[in-house]
């Protein structure tokens, strides 16, 4: 597919000449970057989502452009891990076409460690129990995804009012990323598992288009395919098989295949009004075969299954209509009703495990939608916007089967002076909730039926949500701009004893533009948010006697109450200047950007007797909360040496600093048995990094 | 080897642009617009190099009134000797943004990218087409910026949240803003290119389409209940961080209702339950979290 397409970009680029002649215009550039890197600590985090080494770098820009047909063309990092390719061309309202390619890696741990071997295939091996945990003799690799994704489409304009558009696109998706086990269950240690990630997914895309006033409309078509060639990875246990011969099995995503037919449409109406109409319907399918056994220390164990074939089939049907109006000048007025369903209609599979019969829960929901939004132009230059929507979701779960949001907001905007723009604004979001105890698939309905009682979960549980807003936008001079923005949100969840009781978050943002004599400006930014949240839970080690309150009830070395308040500060600030030190020939940017993130999880034990083994309410907070900082300089010289030809030299540096609880002080083995116990391979370890980067360009423009 | 192939392409493109670049410079086409060239020619070059300036389209302002299509009035602007928003409609600050969208709208009446703009959100919240849109732009689109900075000018604190450790990669030119939302109005909430939250993610993310045998009732339902995708400072951009994050839905004996604090840490002096927050925390163990086809009880616990 990429040759294909590489091929037919270049043979579109040798017919340009054939187009080029009277009132044409064929512009672009050609440039050349070489790349010196020194890259101190993590290079995975730090090349993320690039690939910067040391090397030339090539892009490509080529503009042909008639009063007839056009042709663009783009490349950028010619060969390197980030290619991008893109050529797209047409005639003006007859047709217009496209092709493109493009990969996009994302780096998240480089050297590795596994005590297995055979990663990169689906089955991991070790030839000796129990493994060694000797690290030198452990298997290294890099945790990583490249996306590769090929695409190209058409669309058909000349058939006015029709339009058809065709497009299709080829994502394979390659790399190595970690799954998990439990090694026994319940409890006992962790396994850290790299999988091979080796998958395949085609879309095709095709859309019918009407245009015309009063009217338009739009039939769409879509099917995606996912093909993964590892649905399941096989791996020895090293505490439940003690045979190399028999392999434990953790299951991956399986293929699916996804179709959707949708409608759009609108229709003008009188007093400045449309009716606008969409509708959708997909089916998603996934076939797999299951597995009838699961494996233990004591070897493999035989489950009964209902079928041995698990047979997923997902249907939605959506639709909505949005009537929008604007009779007079000072209202504009949008009124809406929206309908959504997921119906799940996958098998459901009775599993006999000894003693222990049980079935899959297949969840769907249904919702339903329905609001309106008012703006009202007043005098003053005032505006008012005020809107409400009603929400009503029906879902196939146990604890909360039906909510009720209630959204409402207000918005008042100001341009009552050349120079400013104000902004206010208000959100309330009010939801009730039908909760229930749940009935479990499998477990101690007795506890549920204790527990369920005081847990509330917070995608689903009564909360009223207040965001107020307010922005200011000033310009008192051409050549000065400036932005200030405050949020703050607070949500409480007033039903729930356990679980996410509230959260509450500030932000400011400020940002400035000034350009003080024509070769000079500058631009800088800073903004800050704060998130705090007050979780409340019960540790129980087992079912409560009786129906014991969790504020009020038993408490002990084993059974308690605790708090914990996670707080993160965020800010960031960016500082940039442009000086034309020579006019039209040496430009000079700096720029300097800085981000640092400081979180603090505070933890409170309501029982003393629980704070054993040296822990006090003080000590037990965790400092090293996802905590960064990282600064960035970038200076660039830029040399225009003639019309055609501009040169730059440059240097950028980064350092990224990361210290959290989950690595910091990472061991590969914590321990081999108990709940202190993993096998893990390093993933996300150490990412912090510095790195500078030496850059020339030599640009060439036509 | 690979990228002495692809070097080898780029040289040969480059070559090519040398050859072609001599006969390349155009000779464009004239409307009788003298009067406003006279005073305004920067302006009128971009426009004659910029779409609308295409004579091959019939709806082009070119194929009308030229510059007066869309700024009116010319006449009485050169006969009171010109300025700024004299006698003439100029796109300024001050102007209502629905009158100047109604200028665009007016030959774009029928154009599928904007036909649900009277639902779009940015157009009740005041902004015109020209707050993105230059007509006299050449570039792709005609966006006065590059699409993340533009967007970025108005919602500073996605912005900040692109700048946070976790992040799609925005910032890094892979994706663009557009990837995920209409800018000129559409059908899914926050102007989302789907239907629904998951239907949008599972264009990129199909792997976690299933259906599966197990599910995982909050990640079936919406993505965003545990994700920010615009960025996040915890990793996987998750919106709180784990075990705290899977604890708050969560309680039950034993593990899930234990608190893990900095004694449960590589460093802390634990005797148990370390694993269940050092590396990937639950997902040690819980690690197909987002649905399983595993047996019997490890498959429902995600564990396999």
């Amino acid at each position: 597919m990429k040759k294909i397409i590489l091929s037919f970009i270049l043979t579109i680029l040798l017919v340009i000449p054939v187009f080029a002649g009277e009132n044409s215009n064929f512009d672009g550039s050609v440039k050349v970057t070489g790349k010196l890197t020194s890259i101190d600590g993590n290079e995975a985090k730090f090349n993320e989502f690039k690939d910067v080494n040391d090397g030339i770098y090539g892009s490509i820009k080529l503009n042909y452009d008639s009063d007839s047909y056009f042709i663009n063309f783009k490349a950028y990092n010619v060969g390197y891990d980030d290619q991008y390719y893109k050529l797209n061309g047409g005639s003006y309202d007859k047709f217009k076409y496209f092709l493109t390619y493009s990969e996009i890696p994302h780096n998240f741990t480089f050297k590795a460690r596994t005590l297995y071997m055979g990663v990169g295939t689906d089955h991991l091996v070790y030839p000796i129990q129990p493994p060694t945990t000797v690290l030198q003799n452990w298997n290294e690799f890099d945790y990583y995804t490249k996306r590769k994704e090929a695409g190209a489409g058409f669309t058909l304009d000349f058939i006015k009012p029709l339009s058809l558009g065709v497009s299709y696109k080829r994502e394979t998706k390659e790399g190595i990323l970690p799954t998990g086990a439990a090694a026994t269950t319940p409890g006992g240690i962790g396994l850290e598992l790299p999988y091979k990630v080796d998958s395949m997914t085609d879309t095709l895309m095709v859309n019918l288009e009407y245009s015309k006033k009063p009217i338009f409309a739009s039939l769409m078509y879509q099917y995606s395919e996912f093909e993964n060639d590892v649905t399941n990875l096989f791996f020895r246990n090293p505490a439940s098989v003690a045979s190399s011969n028999q392999v434990d099995i953790a299951t991956l995503s399986p293929d699916n295949v996804y179709h959707k037919i949708s409608f759009k449409g609108k229709a003008s109406l009188p007093l400045n009004s449309s009716i606008n109409l969409n509708g959708g319907y997909s089916n998603t399918k996934s076939e797999v075969g299951l597995f009838p056994y699961y494996v233990t220390a004591a070897g493999s164990t035989p489950i009964t299954l209902s079928d041995m074939l698990f047979d997923g089939r997902v249907r939605v049907l959506n639709y909505g209509v949005v009537l929008t109006s604007n009779p007079v000048k000072f209202l504009d007025a949008k009124v809406y009703y929206k309908y959504y369903k997921k119906k799940n209609d996958s098998d459901e599979i009775i599993t006999v495990d000894g003693t222990n019969t049980f079935a899959n829960h297949l969840f769907g929901y249904k919702k339903n939608n329905y609001g309106v939004d008012l703006g009202f132009k007043l005098p003053a230059n005032f505006y008012f916007n005020l809107a409400y929507s009603f929400t009503e979701i029906d879902r196939d779960r146990g604890d909360s089967p039906k909510n009720e949001d209630n959204l409402y907001s207000a918005t008042l905007r100001w341009t009552g002076l050349d120079f400013l723009t104000a902004r206010i604004g208000f959100e309330r979001l009010h939801r009730d909730v039908d909760h229930k105890i749940p009935t479990l698939v499998t477990g101690d309905q007795a506890q549920a039926n204790i527990v369920e009682q005081y847990v509330r979960r917070f995608d689903v549980a009564r909360v009223d949500m207040d965001t107020y807003k307010a922005e200011f936008d000033i310009a008192p001079m051409d050549n000065l701009s400036i932005g200030i923005g405050a949020k703050y949100k607070k949500a409480n969840y007033e039903e729930v004893s356990l679980g996410l009781r509230a959260n509450r978050i500030n932000e400011f943002n400020f940002d400035i533009d000034y350009s003080p004599i024509k070769m000079l400006k500058f631009n800088a930014y800073y903004d800050y948010e704060k998130i705090r949240y007050d979780q409340f839970q019960r540790r129980y080690a087992a079912l409560p006697a009786g129906n014991p309150y969790p504020f009020v009830g038993l408490q002990n070395g084993t059974n308690y109450n605790w708090l914990a308040e996670p707080r993160t500060k965020t800010y960031d600030y960016g500082l940039g200047v442009d000086v034309k030190a020579i006019p039209d020939k040496l430009t000079l940017k700096l720029q300097h950007d800085y981000i640092s993130s400081d979180g603090f999880a505070d933890f409170t034990y309501y029982n003393n007797a629980a704070l054993v083994g040296g822990r006090n309410n003080e000590n037990i907070d965790i400092r090293n909360w996802d905590d960064y900082r990282k600064t960035a300089y970038m200076i660039k010289a830029i040399y225009e040496a003639t019309k055609n030809i501009s040169c730059s030299l440059g240097w950028a540096y980064e350092r990224y600093v990361y210290q959290d609880v989950q690595v910091d002080g990472y061991r590969y083995v914590p321990a081999v048995a108990g709940t202190n116990g993993a096998y893990l391979t390093g993933f996300g370890k150490d990412p912090s990094y510095t790195a500078n980067v030496y850059f020339a360009s030599l640009t060439y423009r036509f | 080897m690979r990228r002495f192939v692809y070097s080898g392409w780029f040289i040969f493109l480059s070559m090519l642009v040398f050859l072609y670049s001599n006969n390349a410079f155009s000779n464009v086409s004239r409307g009788d617009m003298d009067a406003c060239k006279g005073c305004h020619e920067e302006y009128y070059k971009s426009f004659l190099g910029s779409v609308h300036g295409k004579k091959s389209i019939s709806g082009s302002p070119i194929n009308h009134e030229g510059c007066v299509t869309c700024h009116t009035n010319g006449a009485m602007h050169v006969e009171k000797g010109g300025g700024k928003g004299v006698e003439v409609f100029s796109f300024g600050k001050k102007v209502d943004p629905k009158e100047k969208s109604a200028k665009c709208l007016f030959c774009h009446k029928e154009s599928k990218a904007v036909a649900f703009w009277e639902m779009s959100k940015h157009k009740s919240n005041g902004v015109a087409c020209t707050d993105c849109h230059s007509i006299h732009s050449k570039s792709e689109k005609g966006l006065i910026a590059k699409e993340k900075d533009l967007c970025y000018s108005c919602h500073k604190d996605i912005k900040m949240q692109f700048n946070k450790q976790s992040h799609h990669p925005v910032n890094e030119g892979k994706m663009k803003c557009s990837s995920c939302h209409t800018p000129h109005g559409g059908f899914g909430q926050k102007m989302i290119l789907a239907d629904a939250v998951n239907e949008l993610c599972y264009n990129c993310h199909a792997d976690k389409r299933g259906p599966y045998m197990y599910e995982h009732p909050p990640v079936e339902e919406n993505c965003l209940n545990c994700h920010s995708v615009h960025g996040s400072n915890h990793n996987r951009m998750l919106s709180k961080k784990q075990p705290l994050l899977c604890q708050s839905c969560h309680d039950w004996s034993l593990h899930p209702g234990t608190p893990y604090t900095s004694f449960e840490s590589f460093v802390g002096g634990a005797t148990s339950g370390k694993n269940r927050q050092i590396g990937r925390g639950c997902l040690n163990c819980h690690s197909n979290i987002h649905g399983s086809n595993g047996p019997s009880t490890r498959g429902l616990r995600f564990v396999r």
